[in-house]
Order: structure tokens, then C-alpha cells, then sequence
């Protein structure tokens, strides 16, 4: 008889997780080692076991046979044979292929000898390899170290790479256990622990990977941390300029590092100082297609020791190139997630390192490390005049024409009423429908067109509660650090992407002082094409697990604080 | 005529000689035709050997050497036995080709005697079967007067007259000679070079060595061909000589299996199907007989696909996805789950019938024990040969042809009445086994088979699994009632239209394997009853389980845990999946109605989107039927914003008719109004200009030509004149 667990494997590699067994707290901790999370709606999230999910678990040391026992153990069906069997030949691969460093060269270890004669004969590495030196090991040229373990990975051999990082510049940086704004600061445990794991006591076991934290959880904090402990220089490399200036602001607020110690290299300022950041468009700039990227020499204009992909899942191939290329530094990624739009997690895998640790957001909600969020739609009605506009136009033109509804403005205006006390920000696609209604509500607006200056003016009169709302367009999406932020209106998308729903949500998830307890409308005109994209929405967000609810204008406030509840028994 | 007819005194006196010749020498010789010249070079240090014994003659150059003229029959035999090594490499010259090189084709249906049946249809593998068995070896060993046996195969009753020939085994003496020359080869664990065999026979045999050769070449009981090294060697069949230096059987080894099978594969596909048919309905030709391929693809793809290791291993027939496709409609035909229904333009669709809802709404005992029932061998009656009669010969009397027997009645007479439907046709030898032994049964009452075949199966029964070839092959050669029953030896058959086949024993033994692989791969690999395994080393093991005992009727109660129906665990989850923790086939069919299928069995088996509720509504479903049906299913509540957003989407849904139209276009208003007026009731204003017939068409055309508007084929008449109004159809 099958244990009755709250874990259903199948044979396709899914993995459902059922939320209301007794035992989900365990089957859930297993999949965060061994597996990952594809969706986690309400009462069943679903994981996938991959080959990637297994030689992550395996670089954090577990073996195969006591994974698979513990997995038919909390199962409540014996484990399907085909699962079995992959799985097993996944997990024999990882550790057959070790990277050791050998003088000044670089020596690929193989412990099997089918195995080499196979990667012997595989063309993709082997113009990589100098020779054989034994028949079981080949010496490798320095240069190519990442490309080799980046060709391997993609043939479905894992290369564990032991040879080690050079120092770096030494840099001399503590964190403050008071910010310099004063207030009082420690790591969060789960902070602690992630950096001590891709520290790794300095070995070589150590020092490269990534860090899985969903968004609000500090993951630049994390980064901090690791900065302290390998203390050499560091470049830091984000998705946008205002995420550098946070990243400046964080290690101004946080380490003990001076302001000139810290380097802007932005279109505005090409400052390389021991600390430097910059972002990923920024060293992925050219002046025309055909022409090289100018900036990419800045990863060996210092001797850096160490390099911070933040938002790692948005690294262009590019910068994986030259990544490739210095994988005798240390390297660490953040992210919220390790799936990416381009399919390209082995060359996360390989290049930037494994997964070295990941915290499940319910976990970091459930301690109030982040807040939690409740998501509602509201289907607005059109005016007779616009729906008729709506149904006669072309496809495109009736998104934009359903987006800018004029009776959402009402409806921004009461609920900001509603939420009174909160930090709003009013988030949206189109400028002039933002400019119309920054206008009517006035407040103040922020668009690609606001400059650098004016946004952080904006952006700290909204953390110091100067203002109490903002009006945003996209430009918002990433690394905004909002702390206070707990009320977002969204009054128009761009066609319902997922990546641009996980980063609006994630400006009001930094945890919040008193209930804890964010808000999300959306505001979708009714029975228009905004309904179809808005479902899109709808369902990422239930797999992502927010509450979601779906109101009338009328039945808006009746209801918020009964759904608030429900969301928080749920939860 | 034959190429053993030759001298063979004087072929064997040339066998010292040729055995002297290096290879080289050999091969020179038989490269070239016997009349051609060859360089005199080529033949080394042999060429002074083989002027010696009168082999060549030079040129005047001395530099060609030729064959001497009495030398050509000999080389001739050797390069024939060259082309055809039976006994060396069996491998790439099966018997087949043997005969082929060395009989005409006359003589090869007189090969196998007096069968008017094999010599009718001159089936080579008919006649390769009567040749390649021990018993064929002794029968010939058990002649005491060879005149029978050897009129049919010289004469032969389509042989000509220039074939005909006279006796081989002239008198007694020969045929002794000929027995003990065949019991020598027999004893031997290898073919024996002929100069070899020849040197050892001596004085005391009953016969020149030669004649004793000849009619065992002759008749293809003995076979002749040259080694490596291009040496005549004489032997048995390789298949007998390996028979008769078998080592006993040994019981079948145990095996660890790293990876396993088990469930019911049969039943699972039938439901598979079912809910598929459910959802959409697979369309068939138009024979209402047979699906279109793009529905068989479909209805394919559902399967849950077999691991390939066992769909290679001899179980194929029970794992690849066509057998079992084809078997899973057949249970669904046989126990009415499924129907033909015509559609639109007359087209059938093959749909569920309401037992098939009734079917999935069961719980999984219930449902396996309706499908399992039909195959329990203790509650099988045994047919009568009359009926398998009628099955052997569906609609035929005498002119039934056995090889198009559409089906294996061994199956059918001692299995199940139902099996013959997983049973493709297996050739007619069997179908004269199956006959025989229910013609015992008629006699004996017994059952010897079943009991046999409950005897073997039950062997596996246990925690352990056994190696599968080993055990088949065990079972096979011990416990096969088929070698127990002596009347399936007999060389006359009562049944054949024809006359009567010659079953061996390697035969009886091959069937009773068939037999028990298509009860394991047919019946017991898909229906549960035996788990299959492989082990490290690609091996195939098989236990018995527990359905498998209840099957073979060695346990009283199918070991399957009762469910109550409607217990299953199902979820619907606010992104609009809905989750089966456990099957739940009735509850899938249902939910298939209104929603888009992911998977199946277990897991995330369905998603609610816009597409499937309007195509639910598009055949008159309503929201709060879709709705109350989730309720009912769901282990929770369902989730606010699915109930609301599916309300939305059945709301959606407009029904339009659609329908031809005959309307009136008119020139003007005033012809339409004059039209309207005529036309009454029978007709309807759709607009300025344009009227609809409703009914009544000749009368209306009548009435309206009385009035002066006549229907043309234009527009164009002005109004003074007589208006014309032109009638078109529209849809």
C-alpha cells in the first residue's frame, strides 16, 4: 500500500504538491531541493523534476537514492519507473566531471572511462580540450573554462567545477549594524544562511550560484552579505539605472564603504571604483548592429574578485559570453525566479553556478518578511458610446481603447480614498492616459521621459512619505525599492505579461509595519479585450499563489475587507 | 536434375586430393568455370600435386592450366555447395535457401512425401518445416520398407517425367546403410568433414558409403556443404543437431529488476478512450467499421505510452500503442460502451454510449471486474468444435481456405469466446492443434490445456520475478499438452480440407510457446496480471500478481480496493485548472464536457478557459450545469473568480440560426410593397427592396405573374414597365 503523502509524481516529470496535506510542509522543503516550482495556486502547486533540478540538488551535496527514497516516501503513488530511471541517470551524471586546477592550466577529471572516450568524441568540447593527458583526464586551456563547462552542460554532462577564483582587489567592507539612517540592522536568518552557503567557508565548493528570493525578501541584502565575505572588489551589474542608484543607496545605508569607493557606470557617469555597478543594457550597448559593444571591457578594467548578476534571469547572451570568459571569478546571481523567457537556465547553470539556495515567499509571508498581498479585479463598464467604439475597432487598437476607459479614473479616485493612509503608486502602459490622470488627481507623474534626478526626487519624497501617491509608467517595473509602498493601481498593462505582473506586484510586497498587508487592483474594462489579457494575469497570479478576486465597481468595497480575511485563512 | 545425382565414387576418390590443396589452390579452382583456363602460376606449389593425379592439363606455354574433362562434375558440386552453407552459417543460409540452390522446385514439393496440401501450394516454409524437425530424422530412422515413403518423393505427382527416377533405397540393404549413416551424423555435436565420415565407414556397413549418401542428400535429411577452409562437410539441420544435444531444461533464474510494469494497462486504455470519446467524439469512415487515421493518431496519443524496453521485449504485442488501441475499441464494442452515431451530412462518429457513462461512474472494482470477468479462465466455457468450426470458417463450407483463417482459435477455444478479438491471425497449423485438442475435450471432457495453462502460469506466482525467455522456453519442453497428446503427431489430420500436415515435435513445442506469450502478452501483461521487470543487464522477468491468480482463477475475490464512486479527490484551482489527485473516470468524463484537457488519469487533467466553456454552451449547456457539476466534484469550494468568469463565459454565447433563404429582390419599393401584399403570410419584408419566401413558392409565382410582377433573372425593368422580381437563394 502507498503511503498516503501529499506529494503526486507523474510520469510526464510534473510533481503536485498538495497545500492542504498535513505533511506539505516536508514534501514542499524536498521540492525546493530537487525540483522547480512551476505554479503554486491555492490547493495544489505543481513542481517539475528536470535535470537542471537534479544536479542542483546534487551540487548541495545530496546523493540520488536517498532523494528518490524520500520522494516515494512522502508520494501518495509509487513513483513512476520512467521518473525513476531518468532521474537516476540525471543524478550519476553530476560529480563524474570535476574542474580542478593543475599548475597554471586547468584539468577536466572524468571518473568513468566510457565516459571520457564519450566526451572525447564530443565535438562541441573538444575544441576546447588540449589533450588527453590520462585517459581519464583532459588538460583544459584557462581560457576556455566557461565555454567548455557550458558546452558540456548543454550535451547533459554537468561539469562540478573545483579550480578555484583568483582574489581579486582586496576591499576592506563590514556591514553596520545600524544603517546610517540610524535605524537598527541585522541579515534575516535566511539572509545569513544564503550567503554563508555561496561563501562556503571561501573553498572552492564555494563562490559561484544563484539565489532564489522572491521579490521584497532583500535580496540585495544577500548581496551585501556576500560582499563582506569575500571582501575584494566587486561589480555589480543590474537591469536599470535607478536599480543602481538603489544598489548605491543600499551600500551607502548598510556597509561601511565610502562614497568614493563606490562607482557609477551609467550613461550618465563611467566612474570604475573598487565597488562598481552598472547595468546589463549599459554593457550591452553599440552604436549600430554591426559595430562591437564599447563597454564590455569594463568586466577587466579592474581586477574584480567578485561579480553580482542581479535579476539573473534577465542576463542577456552577451554578457554570458564574457561571462564565459571569467569564471575564474567569483559570481553570484539573484533572482525571484530561475525560469527564463529564453530557455537559457543551463547557461545559468554552467556559467554563473548552481542553485545555491531559494526560500518559498509563503515562508518569508508567514514570518512577515514580506507582505502579504491581496489581488483584485475590477471590471469596469464601458460607456454605450465606447463599448460600440470597442467592437467596431481593429484588435490593437481595441486594447488601448479598453485600457484608457475613461470610468477607471472614478474608481483610481476612490480607491486611493478607500486606502487612505497607504503609499500608492498608480501604475500604467499608456503616458497619456497617465498624463490625464496625474492631471486629475494630481499627483505627481513618472515616465521614461522624467529625468534621472526628478525620479529619485520622487521616488524618496515617496519613501519619506512626502507624498502619499505616484503615478508610474513602466519604467517602474524594476528594482524600485519602495519600502513603504503598499497600495498599486494598475489601470492598464502590456498584454498581459507575466515578467511585468511579478515585478508591479513585487514595488508593494517589502514588508509593511502594522497589518502586513498589500493591495493590488487592476483595473480591466468589462466584456472588452482587456478581459482576455487580464486573464493571463489572472492566472499567473493564482499560480504564483495571491488571493485573486474578481469584482463589480459596486461590489469593490462591500467585499474588501471579507476577501482580505479569506486571503489571510487561505494563506 | 539433381545435383546429388552425380558419381559419388568418384567425387569421394577426389576428396584426399582436394583435402592436400592449401585454401588458395581451393579457391583458385573454384573461381573459375570448370572449362576455363586459369595461369598455371596461381596454383603455387599445388600445381605439381594436381598434375601428378591427372587434375590439369597445361598449355603448350605451360604457362594455363585447365581442368581435366572428368574433373567437371566434381568442381561443379563444390562451387553449388559453396554457394549455399547450411550447416557452416546457418545464419545467412537458412534452409530455405539450401533447398532453393540444390532442388528444383518439383523436387522440392516432393521433398516433404506424400502432403497433397504442401505440394499444392508449394509453401516453402511448409516445406522447410516438415525437414527441420527430429521427428522427420525418426521417421526416416523407424522405416522398415522404404517403397512408400520413397514412390511419392522420386515420382512425385507434379514432378516431369524428366525428373522422375528410379529408386534410391533399392533394397533393404540400402535403407540400413542409409539409417546408419544418418544415426552417425546424428550422434555427432558438429557437422563432419565428408572424406572424414567416408574414411570411418567400412566393410561391415550394410552399403557403399555412396549409397548410403545419395538418398539421404536426395531426400534432404542429410545436408552437404563446404567449411572455411572449402571442405565438403556432411551433417544434420543445425536447429535438430542442437535439439538433440540440448542440456535439460533449467529452471528460470531470478532477476532484479531495476525497473518495472504493472497495472491495468487494458483497462486503463479502455477508459482512456472513452473519456477521449467523451470530449470529442472520433470520427470514422464511412463504413461506420473503421476510424480515419487522423482519429486513430488521436485516440493513440492518448495512451499512456508503454516503457520502450518492454514494448522491444517478446511482450510487444501487448504494449505497443496500435495493439492496443485496437484492443481497447473492441472491449468498448464488445461490452457496448460504444456506438456509431451518424452526424451532419450522414458522416459516422463513433461516440460513448450512456452504459460507457454509467461504466466510468462505477467504482475501479467494479469496472475492472466487468472487463477482467470476460477473461477468467475458470469461468470460460469450452467451446465446442462445432462453434469453433463456424469461427474457423465464417460463411464458408468447402471451399474454406485455412490460411485465411481470420483468427487464432487457440485463443478462442481456451481462453476466452471474447479473445479471439485480440487475436491476430497466426497461421493455420495451430488452428489444427486448437481443433484436435477440442475434439479430445468433446470426447474426455477434460480441459488439458486450460489446466495445463493454469499449471504453467502459476509458476510465477510469487514475490520473485523470473527470467521470461528462460521460463517460456522451460515451459515449453516441460508440462506442454500439446507433447502429450499423441494425436497431434499423427501425419493424418481429420479437419484439413486438403489432407493432413506434418506437426513435429519442435513445432508442438514453438506453439505451446506462442500460446503461453500470447496469453502473457494479450491477456495478463495488459490486464494486471503480471508485473513485468528488467534488470540491469536488459533482461525481461515476470511475476504473477495477484489479478493475474484471480484471472487463472486460483483466488476467489479480484484484489483490487473497493472506491466508492465520487470519492476521488478533485480540485479546482483559482487559475482554472482542475486538479484529480486520484482517477476518477466518471467525474473526467463529466468535466470533459466544459473543459480543455492537459492530462490524464492523475494530475492537472483539465483547465476551464474561454474557448471550452462557449464550445460547451454552443450545444446548449448551461453555466449553472457546468458550475453545479464542479461543485460536485470539487473536495473544496470552487474558487470566486473561476464561478465568476465562467458565468461570464456562458454568457457570452449567442445561438444564431442558420438556414437557406429564398428571397425577392425588387427594384423598387413599390414592387416590394406590391410583392408583400401578394404574398401575404407566405412572405416577410427583410428590407427596402428585398423579401423572403417563406412557403408557398409556385403559388407565389403564380399569383405574382397574375399581378404583373414576373420573376426574371434582372433588376433592371423601370417601374413604369411591368416590374420583374428575381428570386435568389442565399444561406
Amino acid at each position: 500500500v502507498p503511503p498516503n503523502g501529499p506529494l503526486i509524481v507523474l510520469n510526464d516529470f510534473q510533481v503536485l504538491l498538495e497545500v492542504d496535506h498535513a505533511r506539505f510542509p516536508d514534501g514542499r522543503d524536498l521540492l525546493l531541493l530537487c525540483a522547480e516550482l512551476e505554479k503554486a495556486p491555492e490547493h495544489v502547486h505543481t513542481y517539475r523534476l528536470t535535470p537542471l533540478s537534479i544536479w542542483n540538488a546534487r551540487a548541495l551535496g545530496l546523493e540520488v537514492e536517498p532523494l528518490l527514497a524520500d520522494l516515494a516516501r512522502e508520494a501518495r503513488f509509487p513513483l513512476p519507473t520512467n521518473v525513476v530511471h531518468d532521474v537516476r541517470e540525471w543524478g550519476k551524471r553530476y560529480g563524474k566531471l570535476t574542474l580542478l586546477r593543475e599548475g597554471d592550466d586547468l584539468a577536466l577529471d572524468i571518473d568513468d572511462d566510457a565516459l571520457a572516450a564519450e566526451v572525447a568524441s564530443l565535438d562541441l568540447a573538444r575544441r576546447y580540450i588540449v589533450a588527453r593527458t590520462a585517459p581519464r583526464r583532459f588538460a583544459v586551456r584557462t581560457a576556455e573554462r566557461g565555454r567548455l563547462k557550458q558546452a558540456l552542460t548543454k550535451a547533459g554532462f554537468p561539469v562540478r567545477d573545483l579550480a578555484g577564483y583568483t582574489d581579486g582587489e582586496p576591499l576592506a567592507l563590514a556591514l553596520r549594524k545600524d544603517t546610517a539612517a540610524g535605524a537598527a540592522f541585522a541579515l534575516r536568518d535566511y539572509q545569513l544562511d544564503a550567503a554563508g552557503r555561496f561563501f562556503a567557508s571561501g573553498t572552492a565548493r564555494g563562490g559561484s550560484g544563484v539565489i532564489v528570493l522572491p521579490c521584497g525578501a532583500g535580496k540585495t541584502v544577500v548581496g551585501l552579505a556576500c560582499m563582506q565575505h569575500v571582501q575584494t572588489s566587486t561589480l555589480i551589474l543590474t537591469t536599470s539605472t535607478a536599480a543602481v542608484r538603489q544598489w548605491i543607496a543600499e551600500l551607502l545605508d548598510k556597509t561601511d564603504l565610502s562614497p568614493d569607493s563606490i562607482g557609477e557606470y551609467t550613461g550618465l557617469r563611467k566612474e570604475i571604483r573598487p565597488v562598481t555597478l552598472s547595468t546589463y543594457q549599459m554593457l550591452t550597448w553599440r552604436r549600430r548592429d554591426s559595430d562591437s559593444f564599447e563597454h564590455l571591457d569594463l568586466f577587466d578594467k579592474r581586477e574584480w574578485g567578485l561579480i553580482i548578476y542581479d535579476e539573473v534571469h534577465l542576463l542577456p547572451a552577451p554578457i554570458f559570453q564574457v561571462t564565459a570568459s571569467i569564471q575564474a571569478r567569483r559570481r553570484l546571481g539573484l533572482t525571484a525566479t530561475l525560469v527564463r523567457e529564453d530557455g537559457l537556465e543551463r547557461d545559468v547553470f554552467a556559467l554563473i553556478g548552481p542553485k545555491i539556495a531559494e526560500v518559498p515567499w509563503k515562508v518569508l509571508e508567514r514570518s512577515g518578511w514580506i507582505a502579504k498581498a491581496l489581488c483584485t479585479e475590477v471590471r469596469v463598464p464601458m460607456s454605450r458610446g465606447l463599448a460600440l467604439e470597442h467592437a467596431a475597432a481593429e484588435e490593437r487598437a481595441k486594447f488601448r481603447i479598453a485600457a484608457e476607459n475613461p470610468a477607471k479614473l472614478p474608481l483610481i479616485r476612490e480607491l486611493l480614498a478607500r486606502h487612505k493612509g497607504s503609499i500608492a503608486l498608480v501604475i500604467g502602459t499608456y503616458v497619456d492616459q497617465l498624463e490625464r490622470i496625474a492631471a486629475e488627481l494630481e499627483l505627481p507623474l513618472v515616465t521614461g521621459k522624467t529625468g534621472e534626478r526628478r525620479r529619485e526626487e520622487l521616488y524618496r519624497d515617496l519613501r519619506e512619505g512626502k507624498i502619499r501617491a505616484l503615478v508610474v509608467s513602466k519604467v517602474a517595473n524594476h528594482s524600485i525599492d519602495l519600502p513603504d509602498a503598499s497600495l498599486a493601481i494598475q489601470v492598464s498593462g502590456t498584454f498581459g505579461s507575466r515578467q511585468e505582473e511579478a515585478q508591479r506586484l513585487g514595488r508593494i510586497l517589502r514588508p509593511k509595519s502594522g497589518e502586513n498587508q498589500a493591495h493590488f487592483y487592476a483595473l480591466v474594462s468589462k466584456d472588452s479585450v482587456e478581459e482576455v489579457f487580464a486573464q493571463a494575469r489572472q492566472r499567473f497570479l493564482c499560480e504564483q499563489g495571491y488571493a485573486y478576486r474578481i469584482v463589480a465597481p459596486g461590489e469593490l468595497m462591500a467585499g474588501d475587507e471579507r476577501e482580505a480575511q479569506g486571503a489571510e485563512v487561505r494563506s | 536434375v539433381s545435383e546429388f545425382q552425380v558419381n559419388w565414387g568418384s567425387i569421394l576418390a577426389r576428396l584426399p586430393t582436394w583435402k592436400g590443396l592449401t585454401r588458395e589452390t581451393r579457391v583458385t579452382i573454384l573461381a573459375h568455370a570448370a572449362s576455363n583456363t586459369r595461369p598455371a602460376a596461381a596454383l603455387g606449389r599445388d600445381l605439381e600435386r594436381l598434375l601428378v593425379g591427372h587434375w590439369l592439363n597445361l598449355s603448350l606455354e605451360k604457362s594455363r592450366a585447365q581442368l581435366e574433362l572428368d574433373l567437371y562434375p566434381f568442381v561443379r558440386l563444390l562451387r553449388a555447395l559453396s554457394r549455399a552453407p547450411v550447416l557452416s552459417d546457418p545464419e545467412s543460409c537458412p534452409l530455405e535457401d539450401y533447398l532453393r540452390t540444390h532442388f528444383t522446385t518439383e523436387e522440392r514439393i516432393s521433398l516433404v512425401g506424400p502432403d497433397p496440401y504442401l505440394s499444392y501450394y508449394n509453401s516453402p516454409s511448409a516445406t522447410v518445416a516438415a525437414l527441420s524437425s527430429t521427428s522427420s530424422l525418426q521417421a526416416f530412422l523407424g522405416l522398415s520398407d522404404a517403397g512408400k515413403y520413397e514412390e511419392k518423393r522420386l515420382q512425385g505427382r507434379y514432378r516431369s517425367g524428366i525428373e522422375r527416377r528410379s529408386a534410391l533405397l533399392r533394397d533393404h540393404a540400402s535403407l540400413r546403410g542409409a539409417q546408419a549413416l544418418l544415426r552417425l551424423l546424428m550422434a555427432e555435436q558438429a557437422p563432419v568433414h565428408l572424406d572424414v565420415i567416408h574414411s570411418r565407414w567400412n566393410a561391415t556397413m550394410p552399403c557403399t558409403f555412396a549409397g548410403a549418401l545419395e538418398p539421404l542428400l536426395s531426400y534432404g535429411i542429410a545436408l552437404l556443404d563446404l567449411d572455411d577452409e572449402l571442405r565438403p562437410e556432411l551433417g544434420i539441420l543445425p536447429t535438430i543437431r542442437q535439439r538433440l544435444h540440448r542440456s535439460p531444461a533449467r529452471a528460470p533464474a531470478v532477476r532484479t529488476p531495476r525497473e518495472t510494469l504493472t497495472g491495468i494497462l487494458g483497462l486503463e486504455d479502455l477508459e482512456t478512450i472513452l473519456l477521449e470519446l467523451s470530449s470529442e467524439p472520433a470520427r470514422m469512415k464511412q463504413d461506420g467499421i473503421e476510424l480515419f487515421a487522423r482519429a486513430t493518431v488521436r485516440l493513440g496519443a492518448a495512451l499512456r505510452p508503454s516503457p520502450p524496453w518492454v514494448v522491444r521485449s517478446l511482450l510487444m504485442f501487448g504494449a505497443n500503442i496500435p495493439e492496443r488501441l485496437f484492443r481497447a475499441m473492441v472491449l468498448a464494442d464488445v461490452l457496448e460502451l460504444t456506438r456509431v452515431r451518424r452526424g451532419d451530412e450522414d458522416a459516422p462518429y463513433l461516440v460513448p454510449t450512456d452504459a460507457a457513462r454509467a461504466f466510468l461512474r462505477q467504482g475501479r472494482k467494479e469496472r475492472a471486474e466487468r472487463v477482467l470477468e470476460m477473461f477468467r479462465l475458470d469461468r470460460i466455457p469450452v467451446v465446442g468444435a462445432d462453434e469453433l468450426g463456424v469461427r474457423l470458417t465464417p460463411g464458408r463450407g468447402e471451399d474454406f481456405v485455412p490460411d485465411e483463417a481470420p483468427i487464432d482459435p487457440a485463443g478462442s477455444a481456451y481462453v476466452s469466446p471474447r479473445v479471439f478479438d485480440f487475436f491476430p491471425t497466426s497461421g493455420w497449423e495451430i488452428s489444427r492443434i486448437a481443433r484436435t485438442i477440442v475434439d479430445l475435450e468433446a470426447r474426455t471432457s477434460a480441459c488439458p490445456v486450460r489446466d495445463a495453462l493454469v499449471e504453467a502460469l502459476s509458476s510465477l506466482e510469487g514475490e520473485r520475478f523470473l527470467d521470461w525467455e528462460e521460463w517460456l522456453e522451460g515451459h515449453a519442453r516441460s508440462g506442454n499438452p500439446f507433447l502429450a497428446a499423441p494425436e497431434l503427431m499423427r501425419e493424418t489430420g481429420s479437419f484439413v480440407p486438403f489432407g493432413s500436415v506434418h506437426v513435429s515435435e519442435e513445432r508442438l513445442e514453438e506453439y505451446w510457446s506462442r500460446f503461453l506469450l500470447h496469453i502473457a502478452a494479450q491477456v495478463l501483461v495488459p490486464l494486471g496480471g503480471f508485473e513485468v521487470g528488467i534488470d540491469e543487464a536488459d533482461r525481461v522477468a515476470l511475476r504473477l500478481t495477484e489479478i493475474g491468480a484471480w484471472i487463472l482463477g486460483r483466488r476467489d475475490d479480484l484484489p483490487i480496493a473497493t472506491t466508492e464512486p465520487g470519492a476521488a479527490s478533485i480540485l479546482v484551482q483559482p487559475n482554472f485548472d482542475i486538479v484529480f489527485l486520484s482517477p476518477a473516470p466518471g467525474e473526467e468524463a463529466a468535466i470533459a464536457a466544459f473543459a480543455e484537457r492537459r492530462g490524464r488519469s492523475v494530475g492537472t487533467l483539465f483547465s476551464i478557459t474561454r474557448a471550452s466553456c462557449l464550445a460547451a454552451a454552443s450545444v446548449g449547456m448551461r453555466a449553472e450545469e457546468a458550475v453545479a457539476t464542479l461543485e460536485r466534484a470539487s473536495k473544496k469550494g470552487l474558487p470566486k473568480n473561476v464561478v465568476s468568469e465562467m458565468r461570464g463565459w456562458f454568457a457570452q454565447a449567442r445561438v444564431v440560426e442558420m438556414r437557406k433563404a429564398e428571397i425577392i429582390v425588387c427594384p423598387d419599393e413599390e414592387t416590394a410593397a406590391k410583392v408583400v401584399a401578394i404574398g401575404g403570410t407566405r412572405v416577410r419584408r427583410l428590407s427596402e427592396l428585398v423579401v423572403e419566401v417563406l412557403r408557398g413558392r409556385p403559388q407565389l409565382v403564380r399569383a405574382m405573374r397574375e399581378k404583373g410582377v414576373f420573376v426574371g433573372s434582372g433588376i433592371q425593368a423601370p417601374p413604369a414597365a411591368a416590374p420583374s422580381a428575381q428570386i435568389t437563394s442565399r444561406r
